[in-house]
Order: C-alpha cells, then structure tokens, then sequence
C-alpha cells in the first residue's frame, strides 16, 4: 500500500515543483488512488480556469520623484504647506487686483453706506462757469460718481454760486448807492435853480423820492432773491435726476455683471457634470 | 539586478525605470485582491511610494520582488481592516443581488438558484472568476494570486509573507478546493469555461 501523499505535495506537483523523483512518487499515488486522481484533475480545470481572468491595462501615473523624505532642499520648501497657503492667498490677492484694475472696480464707502462701481474713467458734468445758470449739458454713459463725489460737486457749485450772488450782491449795493445820490441830486438843483422856492416843500419831495428809491430797491432786492432761490432749487433738482440716473445705471451694469457671472457658472456646471459623466463611463469601461 | 542595485544607491532613474516594470504587475495583483479599480490604483500608490522610502533599506536586491509584493500585500490587508464594514455591506448586497452566493464552508447545502446561463449573459466570465475570487479568505487568496498570476515560487511567496513553504503550500490547495467549491455551487463546469474563454 502506496503511504499518503500529503495536499503539500499534490500542490506542489500540480505547480510542477517537486523533483523528478518525488513527481513520478505522486502520480504513482494518484494513479492508484482514484478519488485523489479526480481530486487532482478538478484542481488541474480550475487552473485552466483561472487563467480567464483577465489583466487589466493601466496607465501610469507621471513620476515624479523628489528628494528623499528628511534630506534637506531648499525646493522644500514649496512643500511646505505654510508657504502653499500664503503662497494660495498671495496670489488669489494678486489675481484679485489685476481684475479690479480691469473691470475698474471702484469702491467707497461713506455716510455708512458702501458703494461699489465698475468704472474705468471720471467724467465731470460739463458746466458753464460763464454761465451758472446753464445745466449740465452732458453726462457720460460712465459712473464717475459715487455719493462723495456728487456732494463735492455740489458743494462746488454752491460755492461757485455764492460767489456769484455775492458779487450781485454788490453790484445792487452800488446800485443803491447811485440811486440814492441820483435821488439827492434833483433836490439840491431845484433848491438852486429854484430860487426862492419852497424849501420845506423841496425836502419834501426829496424825501419821498429817496422813499420810493428804497422801495423800489428793497422789490429789486426780492425779486433778485426769489430767482436765486428758483435757480438753486433748479439746481439741485437737476443734480437729484443726475444721481438718480447714475444709480440707475450702476444697478444696471451690475445686474448684467451679474447676468454675466450666472452664466459663466452655469457653463462651468455643465462642463463639470460632462466630466463627470466621461470619467463615470471611462471607470466602467474599464471595470467591464 | 542592476536596476535594484542603483535604486537602491539612491538612482531615481532606476527606481522610476523600477515602476515602470512593475506598476502593472502590482496594480494586477491588487486588482485581483480587491476588484475594485479605484481602490486597487490607490494602493498600487501607496505601495511604490512606501517603496522609494524604503529602498534603502533593502539588504537583499535579490528579493526585491518579494518585497515589493510583501509592501503590496500589507497595504491590502490594511484597506481590508479599513473597509471592512464597507466591504461585508457590499459582498451582502453582492450576495443578495446575485441570488445568494455562499461563502464555501458556510451552508454548503444551501439550495442555489443561481442561473449560469442568466449570468454569462449578462458578465464576462473574467467577472465572473474574480468576484469567486473575492470571497475565498484573504491569506488564501494572496498565495493564490502570487502563485497563479504572479507566478512566484513556493519559497518566494513564504518568504515575502514570512511563512513556511508548507503554509504557503497549504494555503493554495484551501483556497483552490474554497474557489472550486463556490464554482461549482454556481455551476461554472468545464462546458461554460470553454463557452466563456
């Protein structure tokens, strides 16, 4: 009776290393033992078998091979992880700037109320210095104000205006003044070309001349004032359109800024989702 | 040997020229343990760069495939350990979606009703043996990959999993008869086989 072979050995001589010696010793066995025979055969299909799977081909990551961990290099340091995120923000700061400087991003903040604007270039309404009273005649398509801007102006104008009427402001002075000798003169020549006239009854008439030159200065006076109030509140009717169309067209540029970033997005998103589902058919591909 | 040598003096051309040789075979056999791409990708990484650590240390250029199988070998026991809830939920649900395949030693006798013909239809029998493959037990089935894929000796498979030849041996024949059995509850016979291939 042939001794046991043990299942180390059968493995052995189904991958074919044992010696020839201990190779013929196994299938002598095998050849008198049937049940281990079939035994044998059904492990041999399997092997066969077996050799359906299939490799898969794979790409190769790029190498990309540095120093080795605790020799020091000064590229380490781009390693460094500290660096990276100053480096990160560094330059998203940077990237920042240079599209500020593009879009003309223009920021203030005052009066507690932050204003932000897309603008390139400062256009000052055309205003007639020789002619206050002419309004502004142009106003660029660009945002060049920001509230500060627009009270500056104003106050500009008010001080232009000022100037104006106190000069005005003289000029009836001295037209008073004038009046007022105009008005003293009659007297002194009817009191000489009038010899032996009535000199009660001259100043008299003196007097309610120099009365009625008051009045009529003091309606002058008045009316001058009433136009100079229609004017400023003209003024500062037309600089209130004026805002109100600069704001109007801010929102505008914004909301087509906005327009603009929406759309970029959603054409991100669909590049992302097209990517996606490429690498989701690519993996399957691969897994069948 | 040369090539190891190098690497292992610090030559990053050898090593990198060491990848290439070996990136599939590593990647291959990770394959087959996991059959799972993705997971087998990140630990064929993690195997090469534990690697390039670590090649200096390598005192026997001559094992050098040893031992990058060993490296490879504890990274997949590792990912095991690690997805372990994760990798019983989905042979469960394998199990239940493939009406009831059995581990082999569990419910031997379990009434089967899986139909092969349903299944070649739908999946290539590469599929098919790998996912057999998938449930034999792990130490089982890393001297089965080495020794019928990789085609290491006995002595080389011992010596990277730091066992004896007959422990190598003996975990080849269990997960053979283990593969054998699950094929044959599925009733892949010899005629599919041959349909498939």
């Amino acid at each position: 009776m042939d001794p046991k072979v043990s299942k180390e050995k059968i493995i052995a001589y189904l991958y074919g290393e044992l010696s020839e010696e201990e190779a013929g010793e196994v299938a002598t066995y095998l050849q008198n033992h049937p049940l281990e025979a079939a035994e044998y055969e059904g492990l041999q299909q399997l092997r066969g078998t077996l050799q359906n799977i299939k490799d898969i081909e794979v790409t190769q990551p790029v190498i990309m091979l540095g120093n080795k961990p605790g020799s020091y290099s000064f590229l380490n340091i781009f390693q460094n992880r500290f660096f990276q995120k100053v480096a990160s923000a560094a330059a998203v700061f940077v990237i920042g700037l240079i599209l500020a400087k593009v879009t003309g991003l223009n920021l203030t903040y005052s009066n507690q109320a932050l204003t932000i604007a897309f603008s390139k270039n400062q256009v000052t309404p055309a205003i007639s210095p020789q002619n206050p009273g002419q309004e502004i005649k142009t106003v660029s398509n660009r945002n060049d104000s920001t509230q500060q801007q627009l009270m500056e102006k104003v106050n500009a104008l008010l001080i232009r205006e000022n100037r104006i009427l106190t000069r005005r402001l003289a000029s009836l002075e001295f037209d008073v003044k004038v009046l007022e000798n105009e008005a003293r003169r009659p007297a002194v020549v009817a009191s000489e070309e009038i010899p032996g006239g009535d000199q009660q009854d001259m100043e008299e008439l003196a007097r309610k001349i120099s009365e009625q030159n008051l009045q009529l200065f003091s309606e002058v006076v008045k009316a001058s004032q009433v136009q100079q109030e229609a004017y400023i509140k003209s003024l500062f009717s037309e600089f209130a359109i004026y805002l109100q169309s600069q704001r109007v067209e801010d929102l505008r540029k914004i909301e087509a800024s906005l327009e603009s970033l929406k759309q970029d997005s959603d054409l991100k998103k669909l590049e992302t989702d097209q990517v996606i589902a490429s690498l989701i058919q690519t993996v399957k591909d691969k897994n069948y | 040997m040369v090539l190891v040598d190098r690497a292992v003096q610090g030559d990053e051309q050898a090593f990198t020229k060491l990848v290439q040789s070996w990136y599939q075979r590593i990647f291959n056999f990770n394959y087959k343990y996991f059959f799972d791409y993705d997971l087998a990708m990140e630990v064929t990484q993690k195997t090469f760069i534990a690697a390039y650590s670590n090649i200096g240390k390598l005192k026997n250029t001559n094992s050098f495939s040893g031992w990058l199988y060993a490296i490879a070998v504890n990274y997949c026991h590792e990912e095991d350990r690690r997805h372990h809830k994760k990798w019983s939920v989905s042979f469960n649900s394998l199990k239940k979606k493939e009406t009831d395949f059995e581990s082999p030693g569990l419910h031997s006798h379990h009434e089967n009703t899986y139909d092969p013909e349903v299944c070649f239809q739908k999946e290539e029998l590469s599929t098919i043996l790998m996912k057999a493959l998938a449930q034999i037990p792990a130490e089982q089935k890393v001297v089965l990959i080495m020794k019928e894929y990789e085609g290491l000796k006995f002595r080389e498979i011992a010596d990277a999993l730091r066992i004896s030849e007959n422990t190598a041996k003996s975990r080849l024949y269990y997960g053979l008869k283990a593969l054998k059995k699950i094929l044959d509850q599925w009733k892949i016979n010899k005629e599919e086989i041959y349909y498939g291939s």
